[in-house]
């Protein structure tokens, strides 16, 4: 057999092997046509759903629905918190109206929240998510810096029929199709699942997702509860949790003040077209909460936010609904809780404005 | 659209229909310089523009070129090509740096400059489209080939949408030619195309992205000083990585071309078998090394005007290679290692060439081995986003850390071995082979279940944000 083309002078004709590929190309692709269909209705019946990938580009593309929501529409903002913890259908059902979640997983609110200030359309409530953690995160850490970088390409990326695309595709197939849940059967994350108990001395985050959730089109997470409540999936999390933390310390927070000034104007801004900005710190086990409050203390923070911005907040320690709340992993509510956390929320919310009224 | 992406299958789809619709050669011809348009527009659509300029300005100067005797007005053609093709690559490629490196000059003089905040964004894939064009131009001035005399067939050669993005950056006489009759690939071809883009997406999705990704974005992304070992696994995965990006894309390349019944040829050809640099070059991104030996080493003056001069020639050559793979100076400095491996290579080859028998597995084993990690260490300026990075994954692969991290877990330590290993294993072995020989020589059945492997694979490891690591050049 000659040798492929390397010839930068001449043009060959490619070599192809001596098969009947086109028999063996119609096969391979029926094989796996039928092997999928026949794993889609295994892993439906045990139990699976789809759920979308949780990635910038899924982020950004549902960003974009927003363009078309109505001026005064409930926006969400915030970390993973916010993603487990506001469950859409008792905000619904409490409000009237249903939320459009814009949180990220390690993500700050300040930068989507300057996004939506600026935006003059936008005069809905903006719910934004307190995680000290993140919100005040060193611009050094890579996962705090990557909202931003994406904030900043939104309108390459508008422009690009490609990417705009992508989303088609992948409410198409990830969101109707259970074993394209990549959290799940993708092969890296089932190596990872599989050897689940290791931990190596002084460990990075290890930012891989068990497939302890499942993720909606509307960019919420579940919990699977007889996942998360099992011992080695909690484990799972508090190695995260701990990782994310120990890393974390390594850098000195952002500067507040400057924070807080730009979050002013922010508010001030969105304030101003008849919208509206509630903060909301969401329940976390004790040892979480222990650790933020030595680093970010409450009267400094929080307090400090609420005060200088003049938004209503909903702190959970101030409401005896919410204050015994203890999520599964330490951060993040199972669905039960979160319909219980929203309805109080929303309640709040309404309460407030019926006290205005 | 990136080729591991549903829409680009779907776009595709469209495109082999019309292809095989029962249209006259030139209607298939538009159609497919039409999809080329829409295939690059769907990025970005204003920067087609500049593959307009770029196609309708070397048309026009290889065009007069030909009519003109004069030597003085062809050399007056070619500069108006090589200023419009390289002056938009310089601006939107390099424009940014060489504004900060002149800032950064000036400062050091107590002189302050504020770079303007251009805002510029890099058309994707314009250093191949640069190139393959200017390569046009170039042969039609010293007379290497004769002007196109169809404008639909030149365009189509600059915009042909299977390699335009990320090469590989093909000549004039391998693809025109192509253009002059009615292409149509057989069920063999078609089916082989389809293999090698199956192969090329699983390398990319699965491999690259999936895998060695997650490992080297750490420890190259992070900035944080890591354990030996994490190190120097997190720079064996970027080798990995960039292989499997690359070649990935590549082979995707061929494989959609042949689909329509086109022949591009090979880039890559087990280049982690090198044994010695100049033995890497041969191997990686063929076409790019090949483009570079043509038409900047030989005009410079190649081999041919003494030793000293040789050794500058390449280094410039390597120095200017370094650049085109992006707008850092950390390209450069890669770009200027490898000419002093390729310098030292040289010099030593007659020390110790003699003296060593090649042919024997032990010195070959030791040599491929050793040209695999040299290589390997000029991946971190490539890599890294900032010299503190360098600095840092420097100073962790010898150990110097005060507060080391692991940045990958067992079980990701433990994938990245897996697939260094095979892939050295691969290379060597496929050294001198094809992979149409290694297809060959298996069983029609073994064949199909690599193939149902391979897409199963690719479909359940799913799409992800990273695009080609090629796109930014």
């Amino acid at each position: 057999m000659r040798s492929s083309t390397s010839n930068s002078e001449l043009f060959e004709k490619r070599d192809i092997p001596e098969k009947p590929l086109g028999v063996l190309f119609v096969l391979a692709i029926a094989i796996t046509i039928a092997g999928l269909g026949i794993a889609e209705w295994q892993v439906r019946k045990a139990g699976y759903v789809p759920s979308r990938m949780l990635d910038l580009d899924f982020w950004a593309n549902h960003r974009f629905k927003l363009d078309s929501m109505p001026e005064d529409q409930t926006v969400l903002l915030g970390a993973s918190r916010m993603s487990f913890g506001l469950d859409h259908d008792q905000w619904e059902e409490s409000t009237g109206q249903r939320p459009f979640n814009l949180s990220l997983h390690g993500a700050s609110f300040l930068p989507m929240l300057t996004e939506y200030a600026q935006n003059e359309k936008f005069k809905g409530t903006v719910v934004c998510s307190y995680a000290p953690g993140f919100a005040f995160a060193n611009e050094a850490i890579p996962f705090s810096e990557r909202l931003l970088m994406q904030i900043n390409k939104l309108e390459d990326d508008r422009r690009s029929f490609a990417f705009r695309a992508s989303e088609w595709t992948g409410s198409a197939l990830q969101g109707n199709l259970a074993i394209l849940n990549q959290y799940v059967f993708a092969p890296v994350c089932m190596c990872l699942d599989f050897w689940h108990t290791e931990q190596r001395e002084n460990m990075y985050p290890p930012f891989w997702i068990t497939r302890s959730f499942n993720r909606t089109s509307e960019n919420s997470d579940q919990f699977v509860d007889e996942l998360i409540d099992q011992p080695w999936c909690v484990e799972q999390w508090d190695i995260l949790h701990k990782s994310v933390i120990r890393y974390k310390e390594r850098f000195a927070p952002r500067d507040f003040d400057k924070l807080l000034q730009q979050m002013k104007e922010d508010v001030a801004q969105i304030n101003k077209r008849g919208g509206e900005v509630i903060l909301v710190r969401f329940p976390v086990a004790i040892w979480f909460r222990e650790w933020e409050e030595q680093h970010f203390p409450r009267d400094e923070y929080w307090d400090v936010m609420v005060k200088e911005t003049g938004c209503r907040s909903f702190h959970f320690l101030d409401h005896d609904e919410t204050k015994s709340i203890v999520p599964p992993d330490a951060s993040h509510m199972k669905v039960g809780q979160a319909k219980r956390f929203t309805r109080e929320l929303a309640q709040f919310v309404l309460q407030e404005h019926k006290t205005q009224d | 659209m990136v080729f591991n992406s549903v829409i680009f299958v779907l776009f595709f789809i469209v495109v082999v229909v019309l292809h095989y619709m029962p249209f006259s050669w030139r209607i298939k011809k538009i159609n497919l310089l039409i999809a080329s348009y829409f295939f690059y527009a769907a990025w970005n659509p204003p920067f087609v523009i500049l593959l307009w300029i770029s196609t309708c300005v070397d048309w026009f100067a290889a065009g007069q070129m030909q009519k003109q005797e004069s030597r003085g007005r062809r050399k007056l053609l070619l500069w108006l090509s090589l200023l419009v093709n390289l002056g938009m690559l310089s601006w939107f490629k390099y424009g940014t740096l060489f504004m900060q490196t002149y800032a950064d000059i000036v400062a050091q003089f107590g002189f302050t400059w504020t770079v303007p905040d251009f805002d510029i964004i890099l058309p994707v894939g314009i250093s191949f489209y640069t190139f393959q064009t200017l390569s046009y131009t170039i042969d039609v001035y010293l007379k290497r080939s004769e002007p196109e005399s169809s404008f639909l067939d030149f365009a189509l050669f600059v915009t042909f949408f299977p390699q335009l993005v990320a090469g590989p950056i093909v000549r004039p006489k391998q693809l025109l030619p192509q253009f002059k009759s009615p292409k149509r690939a057989t069920s063999q071809e078609f089916s082989w195309g389809a293999f090698l883009f199956t192969w090329g997406v699983f390398q990319k999705s699965v491999l690259a992205d999936s895998v060695c990704a997650r490992v080297s974005g750490h420890a190259f992304g992070f900035q944080e000083e890591m354990f030996a070992m994490d190190a120097w696994l997190s720079v064996f995965a970027f080798s990995a990585q960039i292989f499997f990006d690359f070649a990935g894309y590549s082979l995707c390349a061929i494989g959609v071309a042949l689909c329509l019944g086109f022949s591009i040829p090979n880039n890559f050809k087990s280049p982690y078998a090198a044994l010695g640099f100049s033995d890497f070059w041969r191997r990686w991104h063929i076409s790019l090394s090949e483009w570079l030996r043509d038409y900047l080493y030989i005009p410079l003056g190649g081999n041919k005007k003494g030793g000293r001069r040789t050794l500058i020639n390449l280094l410039l050559t390597m120095l200017l290679g370094g650049l085109w793979h992006g707008a850092s100076w950390r390209f450069v400095v890669w770009g200027g290692v490898h000419g002093i491996y390729l310098i030292v290579e040289r010099l030593l080859r007659n020390v110790v060439s003699p003296n060593v028998n090649w042919q024997n597995l032990l010195p070959r084993l030791v040599g491929t081995t050793l040209t695999f990690i040299a290589v390997s260490l000029t991946w971190v300026f490539f890599a890294a986003p900032t010299w503190e990075s360098c600095e840092i994954v420097f100073r962790s692969l010898v150990g110097q850390t005060t507060d080391p991290l692991s940045v990958m877990r067992s079980v990701e330590l433990v994938l990245v071995l897996i697939i260094v290993f095979a892939m050295l294993t691969g290379h060597w072995l496929m050294r001198d082979r094809q992979i149409e020989e290694v297809a060959q020589s298996m069983p029609n059945w073994l064949f199909c279940a690599v193939w149902v492997v391979l897409l199963v694979l690719i479909i359940l490891t799913g799409e992800s944000d990273n695009a080609f690591i090629y796109f930014q050049f």
